[in-house]
């Protein structure tokens, strides 16, 4: 079984968790834009529930994630601390916001917005770390 | 800072080695020996040692740093 598996990479490994992560809070940002009523929180996580399970299902059964080798640990390792300052940067800025201009800024909202804000983002600076150009598909 | 050089290629093409089979031998993937070949990731020393190895030569040999 292990030998009819597909290589899946890394970088589609993470252009998945992207979307997976970044869908919700899109979701979000035009409901509130638009004032409508599109479900509520549940019914978001337990969509992005429905989907991850899927994703993990197909990618066991069809795909075979490829090697973490070190050049992975280091592009996650940068995204890593990138996500991580820009984190820290956007709970100390809201906790000022909050406190001085827009209060109520940080509610279970904000907290989860961040938390998959944080998710797609290093998701996503790992994919433009670990991206290769175009010639370096061709093989040499 | 000191720039990473090395002569993967010229090793390669001097064992008709592709970069898919050397990622193979050594546990890595393609995109690293790309990655490597063009001096933008210094690899861990004992992945330098691993390719050395390969190519039955020295880490001196193949990696140098130039200011």
């Amino acid at each position: 079984m292990e030998k009819t598996k597909k290589k899946f990479s890394y970088s589609n490994f993470h252009t998945l968790i992207f979307v997976t992560a970044s869908v919700p809070v899109i979701i979000y940002v035009f409901r509130a834009i638009q004032g409508k009523a599109y479900g509520d929180k549940l019914s978001i996580l337990i969509g992005m529930a429905i989907f991850a399970v899927l994703q993990l299902f197909f990618q066991a059964r069809f795909f075979r994630l490829e090697k973490k080798d070190e050049m992975v640990q280091y592009n996650l390792a940068k995204a890593n601390r990138i996500t991580l300052f820009i984190v820290l940067t956007v709970l100390f800025g809201a906790v000022f916001v909050n406190d001085y201009l827009f209060k109520g800024l940080i509610c279970s909202d904000f907290c989860w917005i961040t938390v998959m804000g944080a998710i797609a983002l290093r998701s996503l600076l790992f994919m433009l770390f670990d991206a290769p150009t175009a010639k370096d598909t061709e093989e040499e | 800072m000191p720039e990473l050089k090395t002569k993967l290629k010229e090793y390669r093409a001097k064992h008709d080695m592709k970069q898919g089979e050397l990622a193979e031998l050594v546990g890595v993937r393609r995109e690293t020996i790309i990655r490597l070949e063009k001096g933008l990731y210094n690899p861990s020393l004992k992945l330098a040692m691993d390719i050395a190895a390969v190519f039955h030569t020295t880490v001196e040999e193949l990696f140098s740093f130039e200011e």
